[in-house]
């Protein structure tokens, strides 16, 4: 807790100079790419300031996750990357400033190595491979600044663990295939509504050429928080075309003879106006154990500058979860 | 004589089919050459597998040395030339594309900042693979033909 201010002040000071910086240079600081502090260390990370007016909050506006990452090569094959998150740091609500929870989070440590046998495993804390948005939720990165229930709500968002991929060549397809297994205690846990104790699933994903891709994941893990264990089963698709990208996810949790099987769905269209401003609308339901709701997501994201974008959003919707209201946003990708 | 005439005919169809198909890669901008070091055996390379090392989806030569791709600068004629026609993007789309992988620890192609520094990289580096400008080879590296898809 004692380093948030520091770590606050430099990435406040990282985010402005993302935002301002004109210059691209290689070997020194490159907006959205990180510091390159040599062949072998570059440090990145990104961050948000959103403006929230909901109906079930109080209106706010916060400096949201900022995030650091360090990457690390030992050699060609070895690598390691880590991803250190102070979330929720500093918000202003309608009765004055918030200092937040400023909890700090280690997201990923992970070293990966990558030999030529066309394998690769990864070793530590690293995201779950179900669906897309988990493994790519950064705000720079997704188009809208809500996140959908379904890629939050069933899972635990982070594993300890291991994670074997192969990627391969089929029929003109890459196909990723990839098993992962929790087999000691969560590196740092999460605050989402599942724990994972234990775990093994997997994930395939085919590729065509970033046109179109299809995903099918699995878990099977040990809730802690519900003393129980849980079939995770997702699915995700992608397409884009010259004009739109239409995307995806489904997630069942099904706790079988436990509890009752929850699982949420979206469906999102981004339409590329040619200009650097990308109307959206994403339409979502989700059916947890109690709460069940159908937010329906209209805005557009601007990305003014490869790394930095801008976002503005209306929910609306019916049941328990719709949240909503306006919100608002600008990401930086450091 | 007349085999003979068939025979010519042939190998003259042949020769323009390959041309067609062979490098120096066309486009709407400038015209470049993809270019190896001198030892690596690969002689052809299809657009998609070129793509796919681009992407870093594939890592390794078939004979298992590491595969090194370079980039010139963005912004770069070539560069924009090399995107559309090998890697079929934008360069809006490829920076997307790559701020994901970034966040996801896999970095881009390292950028020099010249084509003569891109081929001076390429003849020293076993695995490297770059594109220059036709006008600027010379022996110290080696031409690869993007032979279809």
């Amino acid at each position: 807790m004692k380093k948030a201010p520091t770590f606050l002040a430099l990435l406040l000071g990282a985010f402005f100079l993302a935002v301002c910086s004109e210059v691209t240079q290689a070997g020194e600081y490159e907006p959205g790419r990180g510091l390159h502090i040599n062949d072998d260390v570059r440090l990145g990370g990104y961050s948000f300031l959103s403006l929230e007016l909901r109906d079930d909050k109080p209106n706010s506006l916060e400096l949201g996750d900022l995030s650091a990452f360090l990457w690390l090569r030992f050699n060609s094959d070895l690598k390691l990357f880590s991803e250190f998150e102070l979330e929720d740091s500093f918000r202003i609500e309608s009765d004055g400033p918030h200092t937040g929870k400023q909890a700090s989070q280690l997201e990923r440590l992970y070293v990966e190595y990558d030999s030529a046998s066309g394998f690769d495993i990864k070793l530590g804390k690293l995201l779950t491979p179900i669906g897309t948005w988990n493994q790519i939720h950064a705000a720079p990165l997704v188009w809208s600044t809500s996140r959908p229930f379904t890629t939050r709500m069933f899972f635990d968002t982070g594993i300890t663990g291991v994670q074997l991929n192969r990627t391969f060549l089929y029929g003109g397809l890459d196909v990723n295939a990839s098993v992962f297994g929790q087999f000691t205690d969560q590196l740092d846990e999460g605050d989402g509504p599942q724990r994972i104790r234990r775990g093994i699933g997997g994930r395939l994903l085919v590729n065509h050429q970033e046109q179109w891709q299809l995903a099918l994941s699995y878990l099977r893990f040990e809730d802690e928080m519900q003393d129980r264990w849980e079939h995770v089963l997702g699915s995700d698709f992608m397409y884009r075309s010259e004009r739109w990208e239409f995307s995806g996810e489904t997630v069942v949790n099904d706790p079988g003879s436990g509890g009752k099987a929850t699982w949420g769905a979206y469906l999102q269209s981004v339409y590329k106006t040619g200009t650097r401003i990308y109307p959206f609308l994403r339409l979502e339901h989700a059916e947890l154990d109690t709460d069940s709701g159908s937010p329906a997501t209209v805005g557009f994201a601007w990305k003014y500058k490869p790394n930095v974008v801008f976002k503005a959003e209306i929910v609306a919707g019916s049941g328990d979860l719709k949240g909503n209201g306006f919100l608002s946003s600008v990401a930086v990708l450091f | 004589m007349r085999s003979g005439t068939s025979i010519s005919a042939a190998l003259f169809v042949t020769a323009t089919a390959l041309a067609i198909l062979s490098v120096p890669a066309q486009g709407a901008g400038p015209d470049f050459v993809v270019i190896v070091h001198p030892a690596n055996p690969v002689n052809t390379l299809t657009r998609s597998r070129l793509e796919r090392i681009y992407r870093r989806s594939a890592r390794f030569w078939d004979d298992r040395v590491r595969v090194v791709p370079i980039n010139t600068s963005f912004g770069n004629s070539l560069r924009d030339s090399f995107s559309r026609e090998i890697l079929r993007s934008s360069p809006d789309e490829l920076v997307s594309f790559w701020n994901r992988q970034y966040f996801q620890g896999v970095m881009p192609p390292p950028v020099l900042k010249s084509p003569a520094a891109v081929r001076a990289y390429v003849a020293t580096t076993r695995g490297a693979v770059g594109y220059i400008p036709a006008d600027l080879l010379d022996d110290t590296v080696k031409v690869v033909d993007i032979l279809g898809e």
